[in-house]
C-alpha cells in the first residue's frame, strides 16, 4: 500500500521529464513544419521515431526519483523498503507506457513522419532488431531492457557521493577505456551487449535483462539501506 | 519502548554516541540536551533508523532497528527537513496517502491555530513556518514515538509559546513518546517531564524534571560553612567570590540555615553547571 502510495507520488514529482518528453517532440514537430514551409524537405532522409524521445521519461525519472525525491520522501517518514518497492511500480510503469507507445510509433505514428518512401524512421524495435520475432515479443523485449536500464541507472545515481559510487564510476570507466581498445576484451563488451539487447534469440535477451534486473534491484536495496538521510 | 544497549557509533575517527545505554519506557516528553556536537542528532536517529549503530543493540517496541528496517512506529522530524514544494494542505494530502493513521483534521486544526496559509506552497513558506509544518507533519502522524531535532529553531516567541502549548495538547491527545532536543532550556521545562543530558557521546542525567526541581539547588555561603554543609552531597559545580562560594548541588534537599542561602536552580543553570564546567 505504502508503496503504491510513494510510486503514485514519484509520478507526480517527475514532472521535468514529461516536459523534456513533450518539448523534443515539439521541437521535433517544428522542424517538420518549418521544412514544409521553405519546402526543404526530408525526403528519403533519417528521423528518429518518437518512442526513442519517450526514453528520456524513464532515464530523467531514474535520475531525479533517487536525486530529489529520495531525501523528501524519507522526511515523509516514508521506509525504504517501501521506497524501493515503490520505484519498481515506477519503472514497471513507465516502461510499459513507454514500450506501449514505441509500439503505437512502430504501427502507426513512424509512417506518418515526413521522410518521404526512401526515408528511414530508426525505432527502438528495428534499430535492436526485436520486430525479428513479431509485435508482442518486440514489446516483451522492449519492456524488460527499459525495466533494467532505469534500474541501473537508478542505482548508479543513489551511489554517488559514496565511496562505492566512486569506485563504480572508475570501474565503468575503466572497463570502457582497456576493453574498447584490446580486440579480445572487446569481444566480451560485444557479447555482453549482444546478449542484453541484440541477440536475435528473444529468451536469451528477455532472460538476461531479467537476471541482470534483479541482481541490480538487490544492490539497489543495499545502497538504499546504507544510504544516509 | 525504546532501548539503547551499550550503542556506539563512530564517524569514521569522531565518536557520535559512546557505550551508550538507556530505556525509555513510559509516553512522556523527554527533553533532550546536550552541547553542540554532543551526540544528540546521532541518539535521534539512531531512534529513527536513519543511522545503523557501530555496536551495541537499539530496539523499538522490542524490534531491532537499522537503517533498511526504520521502526514503523517512529517519526522524526529533522531540524532541516525538506518537502516536495506543493501547497500545504496537499502535503497533509500527501501524508495521509502515505500513512493512513495520519490525522488530517488535527493537522489542519493546528494549522488553523498558527495561522498557517494551507494553500501557501512549501518554498514559499518562511524557514519557521516550513518547521512549523515539518513539527506538525511529524504531530499528526499518530505514532507512537515523536522524534523532534531541534523544532524551535527559527520560532519567535510567540510561536514558541503555541509550540509548547501544542506540543502538551498532543500528548493529551494520545499516549505517546515525544523527544524534543533543544539548546532552550528553560522553555522546554515548562513541558518537559523527563530530562536526558548526552555529553560527548554519553548519558551524563537521566531524572525526571521533578527530580530536578527537588534536587537540583545551589547553596551560598562562606566558604567553610558552605563546605562543611554539603560534604556527602553530590556537588556538580562551585563558583568562588572572595571567601564566598555558591555550590550547585543534585542530591537530597538541605535545608536553609542563618549561614548559608539554599535556592533552587533552574534548569538552564542546572545543565550548564553539569555539562558546562569541562
Amino acid at each position: 500500500m505504502n508503496a503504491l502510495a510513494v510510486a503514485k507520488l514519484n509520478f507526480k514529482k517527475v514532472k521535468l521529464s514529461y516536459f523534456i518528453f513533450l518539448g523534443l517532440i515539439g521541437l521535433q514537430l517544428i522542424s517538420y513544419i518549418i521544412n514544409n514551409l521553405f519546402n526543404t524537405s526530408n525526403e528519403g532522409g533519417f528521423s528518429l521515431s518518437f518512442g526513442f524521445y519517450s526514453y528520456f521519461i524513464i532515464l530523467i525519472s531514474a535520475i531525479l526519483i533517487p536525486a530529489r525525491n529520495f531525501r523528501k520522501l524519507m522526511n515523509f517518514n516514508v521506509k525504504k523498503l517501501d521506497y524501493t518497492r515503490g520505484v519498481v511500480i515506477n519503472y514497471v510503469v513507465f516502461s510499459f507506457v513507454i514500450s506501449l507507445f514505441t509500439a503505437f510509433c512502430y504501427f502507426y505514428l513512424d509512417k506518418s513522419l515526413p521522410v518521404g518512401t526512401n526515408g528511414v524512421v530508426a525505432n527502438p524495435f528495428t534499430v535492436f532488431g526485436w520486430n525479428n520475432n513479431g509485435a508482442i515479443v518486440a514489446f516483451i523485449r522492449h519492456f524488460v531492457f527499459l525495466f533494467m536500464v532505469a534500474l541501473i541507472v537508478h542505482t548508479l545515481t543513489t551511489i554517488q557521493g559514496t565511496w562505492y559510487g566512486w569506485l563504480t564510476n572508475i570501474l565503468i570507466v575503466a572497463v570502457i577505456s582497456v576493453f574498447t581498445p584490446i580486440a579480445s576484451l572487446r569481444k566480451v563488451l560485444v557479447s555482453i551487449f549482444d546478449t542484453l539487447i541484440f541477440t536475435p534469440n528473444a529468451v536469451i535477451q528477455i532472460l538476461g535483462c531479467l537476471g541482470v534486473s534483479v541482481v541490480v534491484y538487490i544492490l539497489c536495496v543495499l545502497a538504499v539501506s546504507r544510504k544516509r538521510i | 519502548m525504546i532501548s539503547l544497549s551499550n550503542v556506539t557509533k563512530n564517524y569514521g575517527k569522531n565518536i557520535g554516541l559512546r557505550n551508550f545505554s538507556v530505556t525509555l519506557d513510559s509516553p512522556g516528553i523527554y527533553c533532550l540536551l546536550g552541547r553542540n556536537g554532543a551526540g544528540k542528532t546521532t541518539f535521534l536517529k539512531l531512534i529513527a533508523g536513519h543511522h545503523n549503530a557501530s555496536s551495541g543493540k537499539v530496539t523499538v517496541n522490542g524490534n531491532p532497528v537499522d537503517m533498511l528496517h526504520m521502526p514503523e512506529q517512529v517519526h522524526f522530524v529533522a531540524s532541516d527537513a525538506e518537502h516536495f514544494n506543493m501547497r500545504i494542505k496537499d502535503l497533509f494530502k500527501t501524508a495521509k496517502e502515505l500513512h493512513s493513521q495520519f490525522d488530517i483534521h488535527f493537522a489542519t486544526e493546528i494549522s488553523q491555530r498558527f495561522k498557517l496559509d494551507l494553500n501557501k506552497k512549501y518554498e514559499q513558506a518562511s524557514f519557521g513556518m516550513k518547521v512549523m509544518v515539518n513539527t506538525i507533519l511529524g504531530m499528526a502522524s499518530n505514532k507512537a514515538v515523536i522524534i523532534l531535532d531541534e523544532p524551535v529553531l527559527g520560532f519567535d516567541a510567540i510561536t514558541r509559546k503555541n509550540f509548547y502549548d501544542l506540543l502538551q495538547d498532543c500528548n493529551e491527545q494520545k499516549q505517546k513518546v515525544i523527544i524534543v532536543s533543544t539548546h532552550l532550556i528553560d522553555e522546554i521545562s515548562r513541558v518537559a517531564e523527563k530530562l536526558l543530558i548526552i555529553d560527548q557521546g554519553e548519558l551524563k542525567l537521566y531524572a525526571d524534571t521533578t527530580d530536578i526541581d527537588e534536587m537540583a539547588y545551589s547553596v551560598t555561603g562562606p566558604a567553610k560553612v558552605v563546605e562543611q554543609l554539603t560534604q556527602g552531597l553530590h556537588i556538580i559545580g562551585a563558583k568562588k567570590v572572595g571567601g564566598f562560594v555558591s555550590q550547585y548541588i543534585f542530591d537530597k534537599p538541605i535545608e536553609d540555615t542563618d549561614m548559608v542561602m539554599v535556592s533552587p536552580l533552574g534548569l538552564q543553570d542546572f545543565f550548564i553547571s553539569l555539562v558546562g564546567e569541562e
